[in-house]
Protein backbone atom coordinates (compact mmCIF):
# COMPACT_ATOMS: atom_id res chain seq x y z
CA UNK A 1 0.00 0.00 0.00
CA UNK A 2 1.72 3.46 -0.74
CA UNK A 3 1.16 6.58 1.34
CA UNK A 4 -1.07 7.96 -0.49
CA UNK A 5 -3.81 5.12 -0.25
CA UNK A 6 -3.16 4.87 3.54
CA UNK A 7 -3.38 9.11 4.21
CA UNK A 8 -6.79 9.02 2.28
CA UNK A 9 -7.68 5.99 4.80
CA UNK A 10 -7.43 8.35 7.44
CA UNK A 11 -11.18 9.07 6.23
CA UNK A 12 -12.49 6.11 8.54
CA UNK A 13 -11.64 8.05 11.64
CA UNK A 14 -14.32 10.64 11.42
CA UNK A 15 -16.45 8.51 9.17
CA UNK A 16 -16.50 6.27 11.89
CA UNK A 17 -17.06 8.26 15.20
CA UNK A 18 -19.71 10.14 12.42
CA UNK A 19 -21.68 6.55 11.80
CA UNK A 20 -21.91 5.51 15.90
CA UNK A 21 -22.83 8.74 16.27
CA UNK A 22 -25.19 9.25 13.09
CA UNK A 23 -28.59 8.70 15.40
CA UNK A 24 -28.01 10.99 17.95
CA UNK A 25 -26.76 14.17 15.43
CA UNK A 26 -28.45 16.56 13.51
CA UNK A 27 -29.82 16.14 10.06
CA UNK A 28 -27.22 18.76 8.35
CA UNK A 29 -24.59 16.61 10.04
CA UNK A 30 -25.83 13.34 8.54
CA UNK A 31 -25.38 15.30 5.54
CA UNK A 32 -21.87 15.51 6.12
CA UNK A 33 -21.79 12.02 7.55
CA UNK A 34 -22.88 9.87 4.57
CA UNK A 35 -20.17 12.48 2.57
CA UNK A 36 -17.48 11.28 5.15
CA UNK A 37 -18.54 7.65 3.87
CA UNK A 38 -18.67 8.99 0.07
CA UNK A 39 -15.01 10.02 0.23
CA UNK A 40 -14.22 6.68 1.69
CA UNK A 41 -16.24 5.03 -0.97
CA UNK A 42 -14.11 6.49 -3.66
CA UNK A 43 -11.15 5.90 -2.37
CA UNK A 44 -12.04 2.04 -2.46
CA UNK A 45 -13.33 2.57 -5.70
CA UNK A 46 -10.20 4.61 -6.78
CA UNK A 47 -8.41 1.23 -5.73
CA UNK A 48 -10.26 -1.27 -7.52
CA UNK A 49 -10.32 0.37 -10.96
CA UNK A 50 -6.39 1.10 -10.91
CA UNK A 51 -6.21 -2.31 -10.02
CA UNK A 52 -8.51 -3.50 -13.18
CA UNK A 53 -8.50 -0.63 -15.57
CA UNK A 54 -5.15 1.02 -14.81
CA UNK A 55 -7.24 4.32 -13.97
CA UNK A 56 -9.39 5.53 -11.88
CA UNK A 57 -10.13 8.62 -13.78
CA UNK A 58 -13.93 7.50 -14.07
CA UNK A 59 -14.40 6.83 -10.40
CA UNK A 60 -12.88 10.17 -10.07
CA UNK A 61 -14.68 12.22 -12.26
CA UNK A 62 -17.84 10.60 -10.79
CA UNK A 63 -16.82 11.21 -7.09
CA UNK A 64 -16.25 14.77 -8.47
CA UNK A 65 -20.02 15.73 -8.88
CA UNK A 66 -21.21 13.55 -6.22
CA UNK A 67 -19.14 14.98 -4.01
CA UNK A 68 -19.90 18.59 -5.32
CA UNK A 69 -24.09 18.09 -4.78
CA UNK A 70 -23.52 17.00 -1.48
CA UNK A 71 -21.74 20.15 -0.32
CA UNK A 72 -24.07 22.51 -1.87
CA UNK A 73 -27.32 20.65 0.23
CA UNK A 74 -25.29 20.48 3.05
CA UNK A 75 -24.81 24.18 2.68
CA UNK A 76 -27.89 25.05 1.73
CA UNK A 77 -29.10 23.05 4.98
CA UNK A 78 -27.16 25.52 6.69
CA UNK A 79 -28.58 28.07 5.01
CA UNK A 80 -25.97 30.26 2.98
CA UNK A 81 -28.41 29.92 0.18
CA UNK A 82 -31.22 32.02 2.38
CA UNK A 83 -32.93 35.31 0.63
CA UNK A 84 -31.42 33.73 -2.80
CA UNK A 85 -33.30 30.68 -2.56
CA UNK A 86 -34.48 31.11 -6.48
CA UNK A 87 -31.22 31.01 -7.57
CA UNK A 88 -30.10 27.61 -6.28
CA UNK A 89 -31.88 25.22 -8.44
CA UNK A 90 -30.35 27.52 -11.60
CA UNK A 91 -26.97 27.41 -10.25
CA UNK A 92 -27.40 23.32 -9.73
CA UNK A 93 -27.96 23.29 -13.26
CA UNK A 94 -25.21 25.72 -14.31
CA UNK A 95 -22.63 23.33 -12.64
CA UNK A 96 -23.87 20.31 -13.56
CA UNK A 97 -23.50 21.99 -17.46
CA UNK A 98 -19.87 22.53 -16.54
CA UNK A 99 -19.45 19.29 -15.82
CA UNK A 100 -20.78 17.64 -18.46
CA UNK A 101 -19.16 19.83 -21.08
CA UNK A 102 -15.79 19.03 -19.10
CA UNK A 103 -16.17 14.50 -18.67
CA UNK A 104 -18.24 14.49 -22.08
CA UNK A 105 -17.90 17.44 -24.46
CA UNK A 106 -14.14 18.72 -24.13
CA UNK A 107 -12.64 15.38 -22.73
CA UNK A 108 -13.99 12.14 -21.96
CA UNK A 109 -15.08 10.00 -18.95
CA UNK A 110 -11.52 8.39 -19.18
CA UNK A 111 -9.26 10.71 -18.15
CA UNK A 112 -8.84 13.38 -15.72
CA UNK A 113 -10.83 16.82 -16.73
CA UNK A 114 -9.52 19.83 -14.55
CA UNK A 115 -11.85 22.29 -15.19
CA UNK A 116 -14.97 21.32 -13.46
CA UNK A 117 -12.95 20.26 -10.58
CA UNK A 118 -11.02 23.75 -10.32
CA UNK A 119 -14.53 25.78 -10.59
CA UNK A 120 -15.87 23.34 -7.61
CA UNK A 121 -13.03 24.10 -5.46
CA UNK A 122 -13.19 27.63 -6.11
CA UNK A 123 -17.01 27.31 -5.21
CA UNK A 124 -16.49 25.25 -1.96
CA UNK A 125 -14.23 27.62 -0.77
CA UNK A 126 -16.30 30.28 -1.44
CA UNK A 127 -19.48 29.34 0.09
CA UNK A 128 -17.36 27.97 3.29
CA UNK A 129 -15.66 31.40 3.61
CA UNK A 130 -19.20 32.92 3.83
CA UNK A 131 -20.46 30.37 6.23
CA UNK A 132 -17.36 31.35 8.56
CA UNK A 133 -18.02 34.92 8.18
CA UNK A 134 -21.69 33.79 8.96
CA UNK A 135 -20.68 32.67 12.41
CA UNK A 136 -19.30 35.22 13.47
CA UNK A 137 -22.85 37.31 13.87
CA UNK A 138 -24.58 33.89 14.82
CA UNK A 139 -22.88 31.41 16.91
CA UNK A 140 -23.68 32.68 20.56
CA UNK A 141 -20.89 30.06 22.08
CA UNK A 142 -17.19 29.28 22.29
CA UNK A 143 -16.45 29.33 18.41
CA UNK A 144 -13.72 27.01 18.23
CA UNK A 145 -15.82 24.43 19.34
CA UNK A 146 -18.74 24.61 16.88
CA UNK A 147 -19.33 22.29 14.47
CA UNK A 148 -20.15 24.28 11.84
CA UNK A 149 -16.68 26.13 12.56
CA UNK A 150 -14.89 23.15 12.46
CA UNK A 151 -15.85 21.79 9.32
CA UNK A 152 -16.10 25.34 7.60
CA UNK A 153 -12.16 25.31 8.31
CA UNK A 154 -11.49 21.98 6.91
CA UNK A 155 -13.46 22.33 3.73
CA UNK A 156 -11.55 25.96 3.13
CA UNK A 157 -8.18 24.36 3.99
CA UNK A 158 -8.81 21.30 1.89
CA UNK A 159 -10.70 22.66 -1.05
CA UNK A 160 -8.26 25.50 -1.01
CA UNK A 161 -4.64 23.37 -1.17
CA UNK A 162 -6.50 20.71 -4.01
CA UNK A 163 -7.43 24.21 -6.32
CA UNK A 164 -3.92 25.17 -5.82
CA UNK A 165 -2.96 21.51 -6.59
CA UNK A 166 -5.13 21.13 -9.06
CA UNK A 167 -4.15 24.46 -10.98
CA UNK A 168 -0.23 23.67 -10.60
CA UNK A 169 -0.76 20.17 -12.43
CA UNK A 170 -3.14 21.13 -14.76
CA UNK A 171 -2.48 19.28 -18.66
CA UNK A 172 -1.21 22.66 -20.31
CA UNK A 173 2.12 22.22 -18.69
CA UNK A 174 3.74 19.22 -19.69
CA UNK A 175 5.33 17.87 -16.66
CA UNK A 176 7.67 14.73 -15.10
CA UNK A 177 5.80 12.12 -13.53
CA UNK A 178 7.82 12.28 -10.44
CA UNK A 179 7.48 16.06 -10.49
CA UNK A 180 3.39 15.16 -10.11
CA UNK A 181 4.18 13.03 -7.97
CA UNK A 182 5.43 15.35 -5.76
CA UNK A 183 2.99 18.28 -5.56
CA UNK A 184 0.46 15.52 -5.47
CA UNK A 185 1.92 14.86 -2.09
CA UNK A 186 1.27 17.88 -0.88
CA UNK A 187 -2.61 17.40 -1.10
CA UNK A 188 -2.29 13.80 0.47
CA UNK A 189 -0.81 15.76 3.60
CA UNK A 190 -3.10 18.11 3.45
CA UNK A 191 -5.76 15.40 3.22
CA UNK A 192 -4.92 14.09 6.79
CA UNK A 193 -4.58 17.18 8.38
CA UNK A 194 -8.10 18.17 7.14
CA UNK A 195 -9.77 14.35 8.00
CA UNK A 196 -8.49 14.62 11.66
CA UNK A 197 -10.41 18.66 11.85
CA UNK A 198 -13.49 16.56 10.56
CA UNK A 199 -13.08 13.99 13.63
CA UNK A 200 -12.81 16.73 15.78
CA UNK A 201 -15.88 18.48 14.62
CA UNK A 202 -17.71 15.21 14.94
CA UNK A 203 -16.78 15.18 18.56
CA UNK A 204 -17.99 18.24 19.05
CA UNK A 205 -21.71 17.85 17.71
CA UNK A 206 -23.94 18.47 20.52
CA UNK A 207 -25.18 15.52 22.22
CA UNK A 208 -28.76 15.76 23.00
CA UNK A 209 -29.31 15.68 26.61
CA UNK A 210 -32.09 13.93 28.51
CA UNK A 211 -33.68 15.10 31.24
CA UNK A 212 -36.30 12.95 33.23
CA UNK A 213 -38.84 15.03 34.68
CA UNK A 214 -38.90 14.39 38.87
CA UNK A 215 -42.34 14.74 39.27
CA UNK B 1 12.77 16.12 -12.08
CA UNK B 2 14.51 18.36 -14.69
CA UNK B 3 16.68 21.03 -12.98
CA UNK B 4 13.71 23.42 -14.14
CA UNK B 5 11.25 21.33 -12.65
CA UNK B 6 13.29 21.07 -9.43
CA UNK B 7 13.14 25.29 -9.25
CA UNK B 8 9.43 25.22 -10.16
CA UNK B 9 8.58 22.30 -7.12
CA UNK B 10 10.50 24.76 -4.59
CA UNK B 11 8.60 27.33 -5.98
CA UNK B 12 5.51 25.56 -5.61
CA UNK B 13 6.49 24.67 -2.09
CA UNK B 14 6.72 27.85 -0.80
CA UNK B 15 3.89 29.69 -2.42
CA UNK B 16 2.10 26.62 -0.39
CA UNK B 17 3.40 27.34 2.84
CA UNK B 18 2.54 30.73 2.20
CA UNK B 19 -0.88 30.09 1.54
CA UNK B 20 -0.71 27.82 4.77
CA UNK B 21 0.20 31.17 7.10
CA UNK B 22 -2.74 33.35 5.45
CA UNK B 23 -5.50 30.65 5.97
CA UNK B 24 -4.01 30.06 9.41
CA UNK B 25 -3.97 34.16 9.89
CA UNK B 26 -7.94 33.98 8.43
CA UNK B 27 -9.05 31.57 11.03
CA UNK B 28 -7.59 33.05 13.54
CA UNK B 29 -9.22 36.47 12.74
CA UNK B 30 -12.56 35.17 12.40
CA UNK B 31 -12.13 33.49 16.22
CA UNK B 32 -10.93 36.65 17.73
CA UNK B 33 -13.68 38.88 15.65
CA UNK B 34 -16.28 36.07 17.22
CA UNK B 35 -15.30 36.98 20.19
CA UNK B 36 -15.26 40.39 20.43
CA UNK B 37 -18.56 40.61 18.36
CA UNK B 38 -20.21 38.14 21.32
CA UNK B 39 -18.52 40.44 24.58
CA UNK B 40 -20.15 43.58 22.94
CA UNK B 41 -23.60 41.93 22.49
CA UNK B 42 -23.67 40.52 25.71
CA UNK B 43 -23.12 43.97 27.12
CA UNK B 44 -25.63 45.56 25.04
CA UNK B 45 -28.04 43.25 26.28
CA UNK B 46 -27.23 43.43 29.47
CA UNK B 47 -27.48 47.07 29.44
CA UNK B 48 -30.57 47.15 28.07
CA UNK B 49 -32.11 44.72 30.41
CA UNK B 50 -30.83 46.62 33.31
CA UNK B 51 -32.06 49.87 32.07
CA UNK B 52 -35.73 48.05 31.60
CA UNK B 53 -35.71 46.04 35.22
CA UNK B 54 -34.10 49.38 36.96
CA UNK B 55 -37.11 51.59 35.16
CA UNK B 56 -39.51 49.10 36.58
CA UNK B 57 -38.14 48.87 39.56
CA UNK B 58 -38.86 52.81 40.23
CA UNK B 59 -42.23 53.47 38.85
CA UNK B 60 -43.47 50.54 40.83
CA UNK B 61 -42.11 51.78 43.83
CA UNK B 62 -43.49 55.75 42.64
CA UNK B 63 -46.88 54.35 42.61
CA UNK B 64 -46.47 52.21 45.86
CA UNK B 65 -44.57 54.35 47.93
CA UNK B 66 -46.26 57.67 46.32
CA UNK B 67 -49.54 57.41 44.64
CA UNK B 68 -50.59 54.86 47.12
CA UNK B 69 -50.69 56.98 50.70
CA UNK B 70 -51.93 59.59 48.73
CA UNK B 71 -54.93 57.17 47.66
CA UNK B 72 -55.46 55.94 51.49
CA UNK B 73 -55.54 59.48 52.51
CA UNK B 74 -58.18 60.59 50.05
CA UNK B 75 -60.44 57.39 51.19
CA UNK B 76 -60.01 58.59 54.85
CA UNK B 77 -61.42 62.07 54.31
CA UNK B 78 -64.35 60.91 52.32
CA UNK B 79 -65.15 58.81 54.71
CA UNK B 80 -64.74 60.98 57.21
CA UNK B 81 -67.53 63.37 55.09
CA UNK B 82 -70.66 62.96 57.67
CA UNK B 83 -73.93 63.82 55.91
CA UNK B 84 -77.87 62.67 56.76
CA UNK B 85 -78.74 63.05 53.22
CA UNK B 86 -79.10 59.46 51.57
CA UNK B 87 -78.22 60.00 47.91
CA UNK B 88 -74.94 61.81 49.74
CA UNK B 89 -74.33 58.68 51.63
CA UNK B 90 -74.89 56.45 48.88
CA UNK B 91 -72.43 58.69 46.47
CA UNK B 92 -69.53 58.37 49.39
CA UNK B 93 -70.14 54.43 49.60
CA UNK B 94 -69.50 54.13 45.87
CA UNK B 95 -66.66 56.87 45.57
CA UNK B 96 -65.12 54.54 48.80
CA UNK B 97 -65.46 51.52 47.16
CA UNK B 98 -64.08 53.14 43.95
CA UNK B 99 -60.97 53.86 45.76
CA UNK B 100 -60.29 50.48 47.13
CA UNK B 101 -60.93 49.14 43.52
CA UNK B 102 -57.95 51.95 42.47
CA UNK B 103 -55.93 50.79 45.17
CA UNK B 104 -56.24 47.15 44.51
CA UNK B 105 -55.28 47.82 40.80
CA UNK B 106 -52.31 49.89 41.22
CA UNK B 107 -51.32 47.23 43.69
CA UNK B 108 -51.48 44.73 40.94
CA UNK B 109 -49.81 46.83 38.52
CA UNK B 110 -47.37 47.89 40.70
CA UNK B 111 -46.78 43.90 41.36
CA UNK B 112 -46.48 43.13 38.06
CA UNK B 113 -43.89 45.71 37.28
CA UNK B 114 -42.05 44.07 39.96
CA UNK B 115 -43.18 41.76 42.81
CA UNK B 116 -42.58 42.51 46.56
CA UNK B 117 -41.94 39.40 47.26
CA UNK B 118 -39.43 38.87 45.05
CA UNK B 119 -37.88 41.68 46.38
CA UNK B 120 -38.64 40.88 49.89
CA UNK B 121 -38.22 37.16 50.12
CA UNK B 122 -36.65 35.96 47.08
CA UNK B 123 -37.61 33.90 43.45
CA UNK B 124 -38.98 30.57 45.39
CA UNK B 125 -41.31 32.49 47.64
CA UNK B 126 -42.20 34.53 44.75
CA UNK B 127 -42.60 32.04 42.36
CA UNK B 128 -44.86 30.05 44.80
CA UNK B 129 -47.15 33.30 44.87
CA UNK B 130 -47.25 33.80 41.61
CA UNK B 131 -48.39 30.69 40.75
CA UNK B 132 -50.65 29.86 43.60
CA UNK B 133 -52.38 32.81 42.49
CA UNK B 134 -53.07 31.56 38.54
CA UNK B 135 -54.07 27.93 39.89
CA UNK B 136 -56.66 29.80 41.47
CA UNK B 137 -58.26 31.73 38.34
CA UNK B 138 -56.91 29.74 35.42
CA UNK B 139 -57.52 25.97 33.66
CA UNK B 140 -53.86 25.68 33.68
CA UNK B 141 -52.68 23.07 36.33
CA UNK B 142 -49.12 24.48 36.79
CA UNK B 143 -46.81 22.76 39.51
CA UNK B 144 -44.15 23.96 40.77
CA UNK B 145 -41.30 22.66 43.11
CA UNK B 146 -38.01 24.13 43.83
CA UNK B 147 -34.74 22.36 45.62
CA UNK B 148 -34.57 24.17 49.08
CA UNK B 149 -31.14 25.20 48.59
CA UNK B 150 -31.24 27.51 45.23
CA UNK B 151 -29.94 30.48 46.67
CA UNK B 152 -29.00 33.18 43.82
CA UNK B 153 -28.15 36.98 43.27
CA UNK B 154 -30.90 39.64 43.50
CA UNK B 155 -30.22 40.50 39.30
CA UNK B 156 -30.34 36.60 38.32
CA UNK B 157 -33.66 36.20 40.63
CA UNK B 158 -34.94 39.53 38.55
CA UNK B 159 -34.37 37.05 35.51
CA UNK B 160 -35.03 34.21 36.10
CA UNK B 161 -38.25 35.65 37.68
CA UNK B 162 -38.87 37.24 34.27
CA UNK B 163 -38.57 34.25 32.06
CA UNK B 164 -40.71 31.92 33.94
CA UNK B 165 -43.11 34.74 33.93
CA UNK B 166 -42.97 35.02 29.88
CA UNK B 167 -42.98 30.90 30.01
CA UNK B 168 -46.31 30.77 31.82
CA UNK B 169 -48.00 33.36 29.54
CA UNK B 170 -47.07 31.70 26.44
CA UNK B 171 -48.13 28.08 27.99
CA UNK B 172 -51.65 30.06 28.79
CA UNK B 173 -51.57 32.20 25.33
CA UNK B 174 -50.74 29.83 22.87
CA UNK B 175 -50.38 25.80 24.22
CA UNK B 176 -53.49 24.75 25.31
CA UNK B 177 -52.05 22.66 27.73
CA UNK B 178 -53.95 21.42 31.02
CA UNK B 179 -50.76 21.03 32.67
CA UNK B 180 -47.39 22.55 33.51
CA UNK B 181 -44.47 21.21 35.52
CA UNK B 182 -41.99 23.82 36.57
CA UNK B 183 -38.79 22.33 38.33
CA UNK B 184 -35.82 24.72 40.09
CA UNK B 185 -32.68 22.34 40.80
CA UNK B 186 -29.32 22.51 41.75
CA UNK B 187 -26.85 20.59 40.22
CA UNK B 188 -22.79 20.99 40.37
CA UNK B 189 -22.58 24.57 39.72
CA UNK B 190 -25.44 25.23 37.67
CA UNK B 191 -29.05 25.73 38.48
CA UNK B 192 -31.43 23.76 35.98
CA UNK B 193 -34.43 25.30 35.27
CA UNK B 194 -36.91 22.73 33.62
CA UNK B 195 -40.26 23.18 32.17
CA UNK B 196 -42.74 21.30 30.65
CA UNK B 197 -45.94 21.70 29.41
CA UNK B 198 -48.57 19.28 27.80
CA UNK B 199 -49.72 21.47 24.92
CA UNK B 200 -50.09 21.90 21.26
CA UNK B 201 -45.87 22.70 21.15
CA UNK B 202 -44.24 24.40 18.26
CA UNK B 203 -41.20 24.65 16.70
CA UNK B 204 -39.01 26.84 18.15
CA UNK B 205 -36.77 27.68 15.88
CA UNK B 206 -38.81 28.45 12.67
CA UNK B 207 -41.30 30.39 15.12
CA UNK B 208 -38.57 32.48 16.77
CA UNK B 209 -37.90 33.54 12.61
CA UNK B 210 -41.24 34.63 11.46
CA UNK B 211 -42.70 35.34 14.69
CA UNK B 212 -42.69 38.91 15.47
CA UNK B 213 -43.19 38.35 19.79
CA UNK B 214 -40.55 39.48 21.87
CA UNK B 215 -40.84 36.60 24.23
CA UNK B 216 -39.16 33.77 22.95
CA UNK B 217 -36.15 36.31 22.31
CA UNK B 218 -36.18 37.70 25.62
CA UNK B 219 -35.52 34.55 27.26
CA UNK B 220 -32.59 33.34 25.06
CA UNK B 221 -31.43 37.15 26.05
CA UNK B 222 -31.56 36.57 29.84
CA UNK B 223 -30.42 33.22 29.75
CA UNK B 224 -27.06 34.65 27.27
CA UNK B 225 -26.47 37.14 29.69
CA UNK B 226 -26.41 35.12 33.08
CA UNK B 227 -24.20 33.01 30.82
CA UNK B 228 -26.05 29.91 30.82
CA UNK B 229 -27.76 27.36 28.01
CA UNK B 230 -30.79 26.50 26.90
CA UNK B 231 -32.91 23.82 25.03
CA UNK B 232 -35.43 23.59 23.51
CA UNK B 233 -37.74 20.01 23.22
CA UNK B 234 -40.90 21.04 21.37
CA UNK B 235 -42.43 19.59 18.47
CA UNK B 236 -46.00 20.56 17.06
CA UNK B 237 -48.77 18.26 18.76
CA UNK B 238 -46.07 16.76 21.98
CA UNK B 239 -45.64 19.66 24.39
CA UNK B 240 -42.86 21.95 25.50
CA UNK B 241 -39.98 21.47 27.32
CA UNK B 242 -37.51 24.00 28.20
CA UNK B 243 -33.87 23.52 30.04
CA UNK B 244 -31.99 26.28 31.20
CA UNK B 245 -29.00 25.47 32.80
CA UNK B 246 -27.48 28.88 34.79
CA UNK B 247 -24.22 29.16 36.58
CA UNK B 248 -24.54 29.86 40.09
CA UNK B 249 -21.58 31.75 40.82
N1 LIG C 1 -45.72 26.78 25.16
C1 LIG C 1 -46.06 27.00 23.89
N2 LIG C 1 -46.88 26.13 23.23
C2 LIG C 1 -47.22 26.36 21.94
N3 LIG C 1 -46.81 27.40 21.21
C3 LIG C 1 -46.01 28.30 21.80
C4 LIG C 1 -45.58 28.14 23.16
N4 LIG C 1 -44.76 29.17 23.47
C5 LIG C 1 -44.69 29.93 22.37
N5 LIG C 1 -45.43 29.42 21.37
C6 LIG C 1 -45.53 29.94 20.00
O1 LIG C 1 -44.39 30.76 19.75
C7 LIG C 1 -44.78 32.04 19.32
C8 LIG C 1 -43.81 33.09 19.82
O2 LIG C 1 -43.92 33.29 21.21
P1 LIG C 1 -43.43 34.66 21.84
O3 LIG C 1 -43.52 34.56 23.31
O4 LIG C 1 -42.10 35.00 21.26
O5 LIG C 1 -44.45 35.73 21.25
P2 LIG C 1 -45.92 36.08 21.78
O6 LIG C 1 -46.21 35.34 23.04
O7 LIG C 1 -46.85 35.87 20.63
O8 LIG C 1 -45.79 37.63 22.06
P3 LIG C 1 -45.14 38.34 23.38
O9 LIG C 1 -44.46 37.27 24.18
O10 LIG C 1 -44.18 39.32 22.84
O11 LIG C 1 -46.26 38.95 24.09
C9 LIG C 1 -46.19 32.22 19.82
O12 LIG C 1 -46.95 33.05 18.99
C10 LIG C 1 -46.75 30.81 19.81
O13 LIG C 1 -47.29 30.51 18.54
MG1 LIG D 1 -45.02 35.38 24.72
Amino acid sequence: MDKAFLFSLSVLIPAVIGLIRFRHVDDSYRIFIVFLWLGFIAEIANRLLIVTMKTNAPSWNIYNVLEFLILMTLFRKWQVWKGRERWYLPFLIFSLLIWIADVFIFGNIKQFNSYFGIYYCFIIVMFAITNLNKQITTEKGDIIRSPQFIICIGLTIFFTYRLFVEVSLMPVFSISRDFFQRVFDIQVYVNLLVNLIYAIAILCLPRKRIYINSF
Amino acid sequence: MSPQEKDLYKFILIIAVVLGIIIAYFIFSIIRQQRRTLSLNQEKILAEITTLENERRRIASDLHDEIGPLLSAVKLQINSVESEDSNDKMLIDKSSSQIDEIISKMREISNNLMPNTLVRKGLVSALEEFTGTLNKTNQLRINFSADPEVKLSKEKEVNIYRMVQEIIHNTIKHAKATELNIRLQTKDNDLILITEDNGIGFNFDTRLKENSGLGLRNLSSRTEIMGGTHHFYSQPGKGTKYVFELPLG
